[in-house]
């Protein structure tokens, strides 16, 4: 074949275009000299050669993706492999980047979605237009305007279908509300018994215990907090607090106006009365509330760590199955404690994006960080308290809404600019259960979800640098743990907050397309070449470590100096960037087929394939995971 | 056969979220203080140069995430500790009751090849908060607990003031030194490092 001799950076005979047979060559030449393969994976379009753009693309080092592609015809795959030399295998023959439509490359990027442009995207019946494909397009590309982010977040997070109507919407505020409230319940109720348990505990344990003050100290203002999970009011500036409610949980009040309503004549509840009956008494009462709260109040209690619960209809959308071994080691008390210490080391970020939580007064701060049992928060500010109030409070419910991951570190970076975006407790929560989906993986105790997601980050590293691979393999570093905390807090502690929000609004656009189950067609329309994936971050954290590799292979000779490097790039990264080297990483033939079905195990179970290797001849097909990728990085390519 | 080899002690700092490891480092190596060192996630580690009798070591000190969930991921970063160093808050309790998990943990995961004459320490960290009077763990049961360890030295410290922090680092530079004459393990390779060859550099286009 007369390919097998080509130099990098020649041009292609234009007459490849009219090869109208999907045809995948490999060519493996003899095999001494080396492992390392060549791999020049060539596309052309079909026969039709209707191509229009991208004809001047022929040149290897540029356009050529592009010419296939641009068509709408399907590309033709033509790989040829020859050997090469060591330690050439991860080098390469031509770039696509500036071809592929990376839509945060810096000559496409877009603004962010604009106040105006979110107006116009509503119909009449308050539906979004075009099922939300332009919406999620418009927001994958450069993100969201602050000013809106409180009303977008909530498409983007799932609470609302990017399909709903507004009645629809306003059906779904009203159940969300409630189950935000029920949860609440459930944790006022345990901070009451736990504060029991606590001081009964130093009281009988260590004698040189400092017990101050009277047990039902920290319960004196226990429903500010629902005042702050509903709309702001007056009334809760002034003090006038709604009642601790846990008691009546059929009564529980279903708005803002009830809860404020009710507030004088049920305040002041029965603090005193006795751990187990209060138990009992929810038990018996409270069917209504999410029973998966239920059942670990109760469990809590007992002693017993038996959280496999029965299969009731349960408010969590989790999985219970293996629960009774999970638990042994952590229960609620447990996660509250680490919980408010980190609160309270929350940075302050955020003030200067939320002026009007940034104003909060001191009697409201310091009220609510009471409520939630906060402590050791003196040195801060009165916004900074409050921040960290509403952090314990979402992250409780959150504990009792999905025990299997309860409270870990980590969560609260991720809940943080949440919180400060989103002015109302329950939004805030359930824009956080959204996000959860996915990122919940990263903090179970199993650790599976942090395997799998480190194990794709090495297999992309595999595919696209086996030079850098081989070198990390090395220093025993190929298991990539070197990136875990970019995985678990998804770039908070490298980017500051604005670029943060910029990267997961661009991952929550994915998801929810792919949630949406928007068609191929549909992003085909729109010209966007970039179809969603479900682990744009995994990319975009390898092509984080791609971007020093040269670092990495010349002056780095452990995994311990790989790890310091990923530890300091805070300031260091610019999020654009970072998105259209991860989209040049993105296997195309993935993209399709992720676009192409609903977001399941199946898909799951088809990347995991890919990845493993199971299917590793088509992995050498997939276009994108040629080695098109580093000419880029190490910056001296021979573009011909 | 005495080889020149750059003598560099690994630690592992463990304990319980929030008794101030990373604090506790931070104000040895760096000498300042923060209230707001966000919780580590994973490990991170610092590097500080001493001087013990004449002999240059350079102590990597490694901090770790205090949620017991993270312990499994210890193995990744316990291999080839010379010393292990754990720490709890005087003035909670609990964080003192975990510290047994944490020496199991260790010994568990690090696989020491004695793990009986493995150097640990304690450290009581926040001594200040409260001028002491919040404290609910008293040095006599630290002492004590210490001693059933196999006498592992104890230091009082604060990571706010500065106290006993040198002190107590110190003491495991020494220990780890110690240690480190009578254990064998790859801590460094000089010659592992190498450069980017000059093919791959003009995008190996060699072939």
């Amino acid at each position: 074949m007369v390919l097998s001799n080509q130099k990098p950076g020649l041009l292609l005979p234009p007459s490849l275009k009219v090869i109208s047979v999907i045809s995948l060559l490999m060519l493996s030449s003899s095999s001494a000299g080396g492992g390392a393969f060549w791999k020049w994976i060539v596309f052309a379009e079909a026969s039709t050669g209707n191509t229009g753009t991208g004809r001047n693309g022929w040149v290897v080092g540029g356009g050529l993706w592009g010419a296939a592609t641009s068509s709408s015809n399907v590309g033709i795959a033509i790989a040829v492999t020859a050997m090469a030399g060591i330690a050439l295998a991860a080098t390469v023959v031509y770039s696509r980047r500036g071809s592929l439509k990376s839509p945060w490359s810096r000559r496409r990027r877009k603004h962010a979605l604009l106040p105006k442009q979110w107006k116009s995207l509503f119909m009449p019946d308050g539906k979004l237009c075009d099922g939300g494909v332009k919406f999620l397009k418009k927001a994958r590309s450069g993100g969201v305007d602050p000013s809106i982010r409180p009303e977008v977040w909530p498409f983007l997070l799932g609470i609302y279908d990017v399909s709903s109507s507004k009645e629809e919407r306003d059906c779904i505020q009203d159940e969300k509300r409630k189950e935000y409230e029920n949860l609440r319940k459930q944790c006022r109720r345990h901070l009451r018994c736990n504060d029991r348990s606590f001081k009964a505990k130093q009281a009988v344990g260590i004698s040189s215990a400092e017990v101050s003050g009277d047990s039902s100290q920290v319960m004196d203002f226990p429903g500010l907090e629902d005042v702050n999970s509903t709309r702001m009011t007056p009334s809760a500036e002034q003090g006038n607090l709604s009642a601790e409610d846990s008691d009546f949980p059929d009564e529980a009040p279903q708005g803002s106006e009830s809860i404020l309503e009710g507030g004088d004549d049920r305040s002041v509840v029965t603090y005193e009365d006795g751990m187990a009956g209060d138990m009992e008494s929810t038990d018996s009462n409270s069917s209504e509330e999410p029973e998966i709260a239920e059942s670990f109040l109760a469990t809590e209690f007992t002693g017993e760590n038996d959280f496999d619960l029965p299969s009731q209809e349960t408010s969590s959308p989790f999985e219970t199955k293996s629960r009774l071994n999970l638990q042994k080691d952590e229960d609620f008390a447990t996660w509250q404690r680490i919980m408010r210490v980190d609160a309270v080391r929350a940075n302050g970020e955020w003030i200067m994006y939320s002026p009007s939580q940034a104003a909060v007064s001191e009697m409201k701060a310091r009220r609510l960080a009471e409520s939630v049992g906060l402590q050791d928060y003196d040195h801060l500010e009165p916004s900074r308290i409050f921040h960290a109030a509403r952090l314990v409070t979402i992250l409780e419910a959150y504990a009792l809404y999905d025990p299997e991951i309860g409270y870990c570190q980590g969560m609260s970076d991720l809940l943080s600019p949440i919180i400060a975006v989103m002015e109302e407790d329950f939004l805030a929560f359930w824009c956080f259960v959204g996000f959860m989906k996915k990122a919940r993986h990263n903090f179970r105790l199993d650790e599976v979800g942090i395997r799998r997601q480190l194990g794709l980050v090495s297999k992309i590293i595999k595919c696209k640098d086996s030079h850098l691979y081989k070198h990390l393999e090395k220093l025993q570093a190929e298991d990539c743990f070197f990136v875990y905390r970019m995985v678990v807090v998804l770039f908070r502690r490298e980017l500051d907050l604005d670029q943060t929000l910029c990267l997961w609004e661009v991952m929550w656009a994915d998801q929810a397309a792919i949630r949406a189950g928007i068609a191929q067609s549909a992003w085909g329309r729109m010209r966007l070449r970039a179809p969603p994936s479900d682990d744009l971050l995994l990319y975009a954290i390898a092509a984080c470590v791609l971007q020093r590799r040269k670092l990495i292979i010349e002056k780095y000779s452990s995994m311990d100096e790989i790890m310091r490097e990923c530890n300091s790039m805070a300031g260091q990264l610019d999020v654009w960037k970072l998105l259209d080297d991860a989209h040049d990483l993105i296997p195309s033939k993935l993209r399709d087929l992720r676009i192409t079905s609903t977001p399941s195990s199946k898909q799951k179970h088809l990347i995991g394939n890919l990845f493993n290797g199971v299917n590793y001849g088509i992995l050498n097909a997939v276009p994108a995971l040629s080695d098109h990728f580093l000419p880029k990085i190490v910056g001296n390519v021979d573009r011909g | 056969m005495e080889m020149p080899r750059r003598a560099l002690l690994k630690v592992i700092v463990l304990g319980d979220s929030g008794v101030g490891k990373t604090s506790l480092m931070n104000q040895y190596v760096y000498k300042k203080f923060s209230q707001q060192y966000k919780a580590t996630i994973g490990a991170d580690f610092v590097t500080k140069e001493v001087q013990i009798d004449a002999k240059l070591v350079t102590l990597q000190i490694w901090d770790t995430a205090g949620q017991e969930r993270f312990q499994s991921l210890g193995s990744a970063f316990y291999r080839g500790a010379d010393c292990c160093v754990l720490v709890y808050d005087v003035n909670i309790q609990k964080s003192f009751e975990i510290l047994n998990n944490w020496h199991k943990e260790f010994v568990k995961q690090a696989d020491p090849v004695d793990p009986e004459a493995f150097p640990f320490i304690l450290f009581g960290n926040k001594i200040d908060v409260d001028g002491g009077s919040s404290r609910v763990v008293s040095e006599k049961t630290a002492r004590e607990w210490c001693a059933s360890r196999g006498d592992i030295p104890y230091f009082e410290t604060s990571a706010k003031e500065g106290y006993n922090v040198h002190e107590a680092f110190l003491c495991v530079a020494k220990m780890a030194l110690a240690g480190e004459h009578e254990q064998e393990h790859d801590i460094y390779f000089p010659g592992i490092s190498e450069t980017v060859s000059e093919v791959e550099q003009r995008g190996g286009c060699a072939c």
